[in-house]
């Protein structure tokens, strides 16, 4: 089975980003999982950070675990363009005027032209659109409509061609995400899925709008809303940008669409808070745009993975995702859909990530810095170096192992950031309380030594009276033998031991 | 990969037999050697050189087996983060050789000749007992803390 996962926008990035830690985690969909980011804004950092993080996911894929490994089981695929956008590149301060020729069509079409100025603004015709459409669904929703071209345009070109080579011979799921509330979520959601469930007819070799390919699911995570901010006073007086004022009624509006025409999704996840966590940064959009992660957005990646992993004779008539919480400040496991099972892999990751970022590369660090050995030298002496590095004919000095090291501490510490972001992130907003991780125990990814020790065991919150320690993490791969994953190669062999020893089948196998 | 407490078993059984089995090689195979190149001083009997020599060696044995029988609880017991703990071992293998040497030194018998072999076989009756109880199975983090572990443990795995 094939599939797809659709971002747009900033939140859609997001979203993105959970998904594709979710998949190194072994919590993925059980195939090869192409992702199509869609966003105008080009250099949006939610965008820029997820494009980032699929980046380093794909070099590490291709590592060869073995089999029975979990980590990193999905085949992450990145479409060429890795993001999309209406416009063109290096096009001058884009707007709506501009893209719909308004001063030319004023004069060819006086009809068109009125139409355009009573839906639109002048602000909103005016407004440059290479930093996202500000909050507007209109404006996107526009764009999207006349732009996307799956006959001509790559990505859609490709994706669309390869959808329908794989919906001939099984099923293909497609899922996206976005928020209601904001911009190009809310106008990208009813237009972009329905295009790519489309088929070609085989006498035009067009797509007909009313022609959907019934071997093509589409699901959706709708983000109402979760996060405010407050605009800072450089905001000019006429400068249009997404109000947080606005976000419930664009939502509310949005959702009646959904209740009453359903575009095409089977699947609707619809997702939001009622405690909005309050951003630190605000920017209209580009780099500066870093809104912190949020549960949702995790949420919203569950909500994916639970659309893969139903089967299709499930997926006949659409049905929405309802969740709810345990108690009203806080959100923890027993909140999250499957929450065993995603605490106790999400928790064997995120040991693994620790396990590296703590221990494993300084000393590979050190090796680097000091390649000589001798007897009483302690580079190169360790037991799991020897067995799992050394004798696997692994060396970390080597140009291509020490750039896949480097991947895997970029990827781990992206991870652990996102992670603690996210609980920062959500207790900004006045003492909401998030549950899922111990964020203390790593408060500064990017600086191994402020990781915590004592903390490594219950990362996860996990409630085990007598947690793992590190030491625990070395010992088990100390009495790694040598033909215990079969399967697996060069740098893999150490990966799939370290994974193992992080988990807790390791534990109660030697406890 | 199954850190199990059967190993530490081993690791000790290991130790035990293999310095019952040096016992026997200073008591039955060291003799003979030392027969053919050793002259006791005028008046003694080979036979008491030998019993003179044997004694201190069986108090160096005793020590090796200590020695030994710390060493593999502490490999054990060490998860390597710090190190394998080869400094220690080396101190140990030191403490070894020198206890045997010295022993033999203030109590070996009057000799007239030979004299030197006698203090190079009790030198390897410390190391060598040593050496070899630890090199084949000393468990977990500090298995290749003995030197030629590697080698050693390598060669027969393959």
């Amino acid at each position: 089975m094939n599939y797809y996962s659709i971002a747009m926008g900033g939140s859609g990035s997001r979203c993105a980003e959970a998904l594709i830690y979710l998949s190194a985690a072994g919590l993925g969909p059980p195939g090869k999982l192409t992702l199509l980011f869609v966003d105008p804004d080009r250099a949006n950092y939610s965008l820029d950070r997820a494009v980032r993080v699929a980046g380093y996911y794909q070099d590490l894929q291709a590592i060869q675990r073995g089999a029975n490994c979990g980590m990193f089981t999905t085949e992450i695929a990145l479409t060429e363009p890795k993001s999309w956008t209406p416009f063109a590149k290096g096009a001058m301060s884009p707007s709506l005027a501009k893209f719909f020729e308004y001063d030319t069509m004023r004069h060819r079409s006086p009809q068109d032209a009125g139409l355009f100025e009573m839906l639109y603004t002048p602000e909103q015709r005016r407004a440059v659109l290479d930093i996202g459409f500000r909050g507007r669904p209109s404006i996107g929703a526009a764009v999207f409509g006349s732009k996307i071209d799956l006959s001509k345009e790559e990505p859609w070109r490709t994706v669309a061609a390869n959808i329908a080579s794989q919906s001939a011979n099984s099923e293909v799921k497609i899922f996206s995400f976005g928020s209601l509330f904001g911009g190009t979520g809310a106008a990208g959601l009813p237009t972009v899925p329905r295009l790519l469930c489309l088929q070609k007819d085989p006498q035009t070799q067009e797509y007909k709008t009313d022609n959907l390919n019934p071997n093509v699911f589409a699901g959706a995570s709708l983000l109402l809303p979760y996060f405010a901010f407050t605009p800072t006073a450089a905001i000019g007086k006429d400068e249009v940008y997404a109000h947080c004022d606005a976000f419930l009624l664009n939502a509310k509006e949005a959702l009646r669409y959904y209740a009453t025409c359903n575009p095409v999704f089977k699947r609707m996840y619809v997702l939001g808070s009622e405690a909005l966590a309050m951003q630190e940064n605000f920017s209209i959009g580009g780099l500066n745009q870093n809104n912190k992660p949020a549960y949702v957005e995790f949420l919203a990646a569950l909500g994916a993975r639970d659309f893969y992993d139903t089967p299709k004779e499930e997926l006949a008539s659409c049905q929405v995702g309802i969740l709810g919480r345990h108690a009203e400040k806080e959100f923890g496991w027993r909140d999250v859909p499957d929450g065993a099972t995603v605490q106790r892999k999400l928790g064997q990751f995120t040991r693994t990530a620790f396990a590296f970022v703590k221990l494993f590369d300084p000393y590979f660090q050190e090796l680097r810095a000091s390649p000589r050995t001798w007897y009483l030298d302690r580079p190169r002496r360790r037991a799991w170096y020897q067995d799992l590095m050394e004798r696997r004919g692994v060396d970390p000095c080597k140009p291509e192992t020490d750039l896949l090291l480097e991947r895997h501490l970029a990827f781990f510490k992206s991870y652990l950031e996102w992670l603690r972001d996210m609980h920062a992130g959500n207790q900004a907003a006045g003492g909401f309380k998030l549950l899922l991780a111990d964020a203390t125990a790593f408060p500064r990814p990017e600086d191994p030594s402020t990781l915590l020790d004592q903390k490594f065991g219950r990362l996860m919150m996990e409630q085990d009276q007598n947690p793992d320690r590190l030491e625990d993490v070395l010992r088990r791969l100390a009495s790694c033998g040598p033909g215990v994953y079969a399967d697996a190669a060069g740098l893999g062999y150490f990966q799939h031991a370290l994974y193992d020893a992080c988990g807790y089948e390791q534990k109660e196998r030697t406890s | 990969m199954k850190v199990s407490r059967l190993s530490i078993a081993i690791a000790l059984f290991s130790a035990t037999v293999t310095v019952f089995l040096w016992y026997a090689v200073v008591f039955f195979l060291e003799p003979l050697l030392l027969q053919s190149v050793v002259t006791p001083a005028s008046g003694m009997d080979v036979q008491d050189w030998l019993s003179g020599f044997e004694q201190p060696q069986v108090v160096a044995l005793i020590v090796v087996w200590l020695l030994a029988v710390i060493w593999h609880p502490v490999s054990f017991k060490s998860s390597g983060r710090r190190g394998d703990r080869r400094i220690l071992w080396v101190v140990f293998l030191i403490i070894c050789s020198l206890c045997s040497l010295i022993l033999c030194i203030l109590l070996l018998p009057k000799t007239e000749y030979g004299a030197f072999w006698a203090y190079s076989l009790a030198f390897l009756n410390g190391c060598i007992p040593f050496w070899l109880g630890t090199v084949w199975c000393t468990p977990g983090a500090c298995k290749y803390a003995p030197v030629g572990a590697k080698s050693m443990r390598g060669f027969f795995r393959q």
